[in-house]
């Protein structure tokens, strides 16, 4: 996955560290004694990912030792082009498996376990695809833990509706109570949620966070569905990922201020794996301004991406008295500033400051940086 | 600063020489080579060089040949100073500093030349001075004013004291370069960095869409495939029902060729035995035909016979009939024969009376005609006594009228003529016609010809008198041819030859008139025609009388003849009928005859005929009895109708498979199959390409380039977002700043200009002005409304400002301590006209600058007014002065 604001290192770091998440869940699994994984889709951004993606992947994955069950979800789904048909994936040993069909798949490891998944076959399902593989199934035969995989969206947390291929939770529901499956894993959602009161309903979020706007990435579940855990199955979330992507909001109006940003960015662990989003606020001079670009500069390469976010920020830069006596200026120097500062103060109020008037503080900023401080 | 004194020793051409200048301005004249512009070199070389220096520029300036080196020395008044300054080059090189005022002093050497600057830079600004010189061929090129702090400094004092210090300046120059970071010098577009990202970022968004547009290709096939793994399962699912569908089809096609078979076969089987039914109905129905014809023939044969007698006994009775006729017939012609006798009889009685009749006739025209022809030859005898004719009388008359006329006129008078009318008379005299009544006279005159006539009765001639001689023998003539005729006439006068002329004519008429008697007599007819044609008849008179039988005296002949007549017709009415009653017997005989004989030939034809029928019937009954064809018959209908019902059943399986619609059905499903089977292989390779490109594409890694790009695509323009606010503040700052110090610069600069314009308005006129740069050049001049760019200006113009430039210059610091103005040869290009008021210009400038001008043409400084004027002649060698 390619992320515009992680330049060059940063990014080999962020898909290198995807890649080592399959080593990873092995480690977990046997850290906590699981039996199986699921993953329920968009193991892969797109089906047309470069051969070398597909190659490590499934070299990770031919070395993980515990069954696993892929569902093709949206951005690979089993269609002509699927990666799940390239020779790699074929290669891949028995116990890898990639739900193709509404077939119930099963594991000689696991005799009790029977794994039904509703697979995407194309980008743009007209239908209800869960919906669609819960209303086929018979109930479970006694003894067995029927776990369903399923991507998309569940129409109970969608604001609208009307989309065909939204999951009607109803349906799922009244699946459950007919003892048709025990537990259903769903994907697509990039944040941890636990979707029904029954506990059977769950969307396990990304084991590595992505973007900004996620809650709770970073996470995998460890589940216990088995048929006699009553009344809800046991589920766990257990920390994966070490990418964050933190939006920090500040004001700043002082040297103090200023002082505490510097502060709070530092205090920042993992600053590699750490992309900062600042939105700030507040009225600078432009010695501030300056020690704050410096301050951002500074910072910029320990960070995997260290941004200001220019759409929330709203920090006017106005030259203080002090500053300008520190320049004395003289002849037409003066003259110019005198007309750039006046053009600078333009926005009034609380009103968003007008392009020229940036521009004209942009323009002092520079007048200040150039004459050194001091003609 | 001001120049007293200049003086040269061995300086290129010049062995020695001196110029003293005045304070205002001083002419230097003379001609090319007499070395105005070496004074001029030596000056600027004497502040400048020290006299060790070992400059080519140097070297030059020394003659060839000569012990001593070049020497210049200046006297001068310089702020509180007044010194002399001279120095050696090149050999025996000097430096001397002679300083009169305001306390004596000799300096020598670099001593001598650090003190000259000194003494310079703290009084005059010696750039200027440099800069305002104007050297022959540099008066089109502006003024570098670049160094001239003292000028920068009176400016600024003029403005006000808004002039830039250094530190603007450094400022000025380090937004300009901030500026250039990201924009051209000239055009203002934008380069470096930012220009970089804007082409990186066409390049990326041109990248994307390539690679957008390959994906979506990618996924056009991906759902392509998928289609058509659609279409394939549609069709695999299919295609075992369409082969089944062709198998029934086809088996049910088999069925139904058999049922046509034997269809065919029954239908052969029907109409053999139809042929064999309409056989034996055409024998049956022969045998009766024939047994019928015997049966008609005979009873032909007997109704014949019976006609055959009926028509003997017509016959005989016809032939009866006839006889009787003809009988009949020839008894009325034997009466008619003796009846015609009769008649004939009758009519030879009636022959004879008339041939008698006509022959008495004949016998009295006879006697008539000879007593005439008698008569008539008499008076021919008496005729021809008679000679005197018409000619001969008219001979006479003419020739006794001549006589008479000639007796008149031989009487020698003339005697007038008096008519006395006896009753009333008409005159024509001369042609005039008058009624002259009884009693009355007419008096003619006979002297002339006239002619008078007298009704129609009597014409007068008057004829006058002629010559009596003449007259005389003509009368004797006439005379004589008078009597000579009247001899041969056998007559003795006029009269009486008149009176045998008249006879002649009665005679010529008793002819004519007996001749036509003759003529009514006989017709044409001779009188010996008409004798031969009595005889012949006498002869038949007498022929019929003794043929007679009836006299032919009897009265009543023609009655008689009537009514024999009459009988003979009555008779030849009879004898027709009888004969049309004969020919209708003979008729009805030879018809009764005809149908007897037709009758008899029927007769034969008919048995005949009959031999023959009974011939074949009993052929026929001898080869197959006509009751084992009957029982044959019988047997054929059987077998037909059971080859009917054999058909029917056949035909209506037929009818119930449907044997046209199934032809069709198989074909269709055949067509089907392969249509299914071909659109099967068809999706299969399509699906087996779009695998292949698939694969390809898919080897590309679309998706990560396509995201790279957007990624960096992305960055890039946050990067050209920010570099674009950096530029912006950049381009304000330099805009803002740049405008302000041309302000100050305009500001600067114009005190200059007005001096500018003060003289200019003398040389060009009023509405003169000008336009310096930051540079202090002269920009444009405008003049009458049109501003121009200095270096379109004209040669002449350009130099007038160029003078007007330096001179504005050097009045500017003339304030505190005035620099000479030192003219190189100018205003070559210069007119009439404005050479004078350059003049008035350089004049009125020398009240402030010391001005020395050099040149060779001194006219063009005559209009300077008050001016010194120095003569520099073309100095001889000292050596050649020794001499
Ligand atoms: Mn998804």
């Amino acid at each position: 996955m390619t992320r515009y604001f992680l330049k060059g290192e940063a990014q080999a770091r962020f898909t290198q560290d995807r890649i080592d998440l399959i080593p990873g869940l092995a480690d977990l699994c046997e850290k906590h004694g699981a039996g199986f994984v699921v993953v329920c889709g968009d193991v892969f951004d797109s089906n047309h990912v470069a051969p070398q993606t597909v190659v490590r992947a499934a070299e990770k994955l031919s070395r993980f030792a515990y069954p696993m069950f892929i569902l093709p979800g949206n951005h690979d789904p089993l269609n002509a082009a699927s990666v799940y048909d390239t020779e790699a994936f074929k290669a891949l040993p028995d116990h890898i498996m990639v739900v193709r069909d509404h077939a119930i798949y099963r594991s000689d490891k696991l005799p009790s376990i029977e794994i039904v998944g509703a697979p995407w076959f194309n980008k743009q399902p007209t239908i209800d695809l869960c919906g669609q593989l819960v209303d086929s199934l018979e109930p479970v035969a006694a003894g067995v833990t029927r776990i369903v995989l399923a991507h998309g969206q569940l129409d109970s947390l969608m604001p609208d509706t009307s989309h065909p291929a939204c999951l009607s939770q109803e349906k799922i529901t009244a699946a459950l109570a007919e003892q048709k499956l025990h537990y259903l894993a769903l994907g697509d959602r990039h944040s941890v949620t636990d979707c029904h009161a029954s506990g059977r309903i769950w969307y396990s979020g990304t084991p590595v966070a992505t973007d900004f706007t996620e809650t709770a990435p970073n996470k995998v579940l460890l589940v216990d569905a088995s048929v006699g855990i009553d009344p809800r199955p046991r589920v766990e979330e257990i920390e994966t990922g070490q990418w964050r992507f933190s939006r920090v909001q500040k004001s700043i109006d002082t040297k103090e201020d200023l002082l505490g940003l510097q502060e709070q960015l530092e205090k920042i662990e993992n600053k590699e794996r750490t992309s900062v989003l600042l939105s700030l606020s507040g009225s600078v001079s432009l010695s501030i301004s300056a020690d704050l670009d410096l301050l951002v500069e500074q910072h910029r390469d320990l960070f995997a991406s260290l941004r200001i976010d220019e759409l929330r920020t709203d920090l006017s830069v106005v030259p203080d008295q002090l500053e300008y006596e520190e320049m004395s200026l003289s002849g037409y120097a003066r003259d110019c500033w005198d007309e750039l500062a006046e053009q600078a103060k333009q926005s009034g109020g609380d009103a968003p400051i007008s392009e020229e008037a940036q521009v004209a503080r942009d323009a002092l900023a520079l007048m200040y940086r150039l004459a050194d401080r001091g003609l | 600063m001001q120049l007293l004194r200049i003086k040269l020793e061995n300086w290129r051409g010049v062995e020695a020489a001196e110029i003293r200048l005045d304070a205002g301005i001083t002419i230097v004249e003379g001609d090319n080579e007499a070395g105005k512009s070496s004074f001029i070199e030596a000056l600027n070389l004497l502040f400048r060089e020290r006299d060790s220096t070992k400059k080519q520029e140097l070297k030059r300036v020394t003659p060839k040949g000569i012990d001593t080196g070049s020497m210049v020395e200046v006297e001068l008044t310089v702020g509180e100073y007044h010194l002399t300054y001279s120095k050696t080059f090149n050999k025996k090189s000097a430096t001397t500093l002679l300083i009169h005022k305001p306390q004596s002093l000799q300096l020598v050497g670099t001593e001598a030349h650090d003190r000259v600057l000194q003494i310079l830079d703290n009084s005059i600004d010696y750039s200027l001075w440099q800069a305002i010189q104007l050297e022959q061929g540099s008066e089109f090129s502006q003024v570098s004013f670049k160094n001239s702090d003292s000028l920068a400094q009176a400016l600024d004092n003029a403005a006000g004291g808004r002039g830039a210090g250094d530190g603007e300046s450094v400022l000025l120059a380090k937004a300009q370069k901030e500026y250039l970071k990201y924009f051209t010098e000239k055009a203002g577009k934008e380069t470096g960095e930012l220009a970089a990202l804007r082409t990186r970022q066409q390049d990326l968004e041109r990248s994307d869409a390539n690679l957008g547009g390959s994906l979506a290709e990618l996924e056009r096939y991906v759902d392509e495939s998928a289609k058509i793994a659609n279409e394939l399962g549609g069709i695999s699912e299919r295609l075992p029902a369409m082969q089944l569908n062709v198998a029934n089809l086809e088996k049910q096609k088999a069925e139904l060729a058999s049922f046509q078979q034997q269809c065919k076969a029954l239908q052969e089987a029907v109409r053999s035995s139809e042929l064999q039914c309409r056989e034996i109905d055409r024998q049956l129905s022969e045998r009766i035909m024939l047994v019928n014809e015997s049966e008609r023939l005979q009873s032909a044969i007997v109704t014949t016979g019976k006609q055959k007698a009926e028509l003997e006994q017509g016959y005989l009775k016809a032939v009866e009939s006839l006889e009787l006729a003809t009988k009949k017939r020839d008894s009325l012609l034997k009466q008619r024969q003796s009846l015609e006798q009769l008649v004939r009889s009758v009519d030879v009685s009636i022959e004879l009376r008339n041939q008698k009749l006509q022959l008495h006739k004949l016998e009295q025209q006879h006697l008539q005609l000879v007593s005439a022809q008698k008569e008539l030859d008499d008076l021919e005898s008496e005729f021809a006594t008679y000679r005197i004719d018409d000619v001969v009388i008219n001979r006479i008359e003419k020739l006794e009228q001549q006589r008479r006329d000639f007796e008149i006129k031989i009487g020698g008078s003339s005697a007038g003529i008096r008519l006395q009318f006896l009753k009333d008379t008409r005159v024509t005299n001369n042609g005039r016609q008058q009624l002259y009544k009884t009693g009355e006279d007419l008096t003619a005159d006979t002297s002339s010809r006239s002619t008078l006539q007298l009704d129609d009765s009597l014409r007068i001639e008057i004829t006058p008198a002629a010559d009596n001689f003449e007259l005389t023998i003509e009368y004797q003539k006439t005379k004589k041819a008078l009597e000579e005729l009247l001899i041969d006439c056998g007559v003795k006068s006029p009269l009486e030859a008149r009176a045998a002329h008249r006879k002649r004519a009665e005679t010529i008429a008793r002819q004519r008139e007996m001749r036509k008697n003759l003529k009514a007599i006989s017709g044409d007819v001779s009188v010996s025609i008409l004798a031969n044609t009595i005889e012949g008849m006498r002869q038949s008179v007498a022929m019929l009388s003794a043929k007679a039988e009836v006299s032919d005296e009897a009265a009543n002949l023609e009655v008689l003849r009537q009514a024999r007549w009459q009988q003979l017709e009555e008779l030849d009415h009879s004898i027709q009928v009888a004969r049309d009653l004969r020919d209708q017997s003979q008729q009805h005989s030879a018809d009764a005859k005809t149908r007897l004989d037709v009758s008899i030939q029927g007769i034969a034809l008919d048995q005949q005929s009959l031999v023959s029928v009974t011939e074949k019937i009993e052929a026929k009954e001898k080869e197959l009895s006509t009751v084992a064809l009957q029982s044959q018959k019988i047997e054929a209908s059987k077998e037909l109708k059971t080859a009917q019902n054999a058909l029917g059943t056949v035909q209506s399986e037929l009818d119930k498979l449907n044997s046209g619609g199934t032809d069709l059905l198989v074909d269709n499903a055949r067509l089907s199959l392969q249509r299914a089977q071909g659109d099967l292989h068809n999706l299969e390779l399509r699906q087996a390409d779009i695998k292949a490109r698939l694969d390809q594409m898919q080897a590309e890694g679309l998706h990560e380039k396509h995201q790279s790009v957007l990624a960096e695509r992305d960055q890039n323009k946050a990067q050209i977002q920010q570099i674009t606010r950096r530029a912006r503040a950049a381009e304000k700052l330099w805009k803002t700043l740049i405008r302000y110090q041309r302000e100050a610069q305009r500001t600067y600069a114009r005190p200059l200009a007005e001096r500018v314009v003060a003289m200019g308005t003398v040389v060009f006129g009023d509405d003169f002005s000008v336009e310096l740069s930051e540079s202090l050049n002269i920009v444009t001049r405008t003049l009458k409304g049109k501003t121009v760019p200095f270096d379109d200006l004209s040669g002449g113009a350009r130099e007038q400002l160029g003078i007007l430039l330096r001179l504005a210059a050097a009045q500017l610091v003339a304030g505190n301590e005035g620099m000479p103005l030192i003219l190189d040869d100018t205003l070559g290009h210069t007119d009439a006209r404005r050479l004078e008021t350059m003049g008035a210009i350089l004049n009125s400038a020398a009240q402030s600058t010391q001005i020395v001008v050099m040149t060779c043409y001194p006219a063009r400084y005559s209009y300077v007014g008050n001016a010194k004027v120095v003569r520099l002649q073309q100095q001889q060698s000292s050596l050649f002065e020794a001499l």
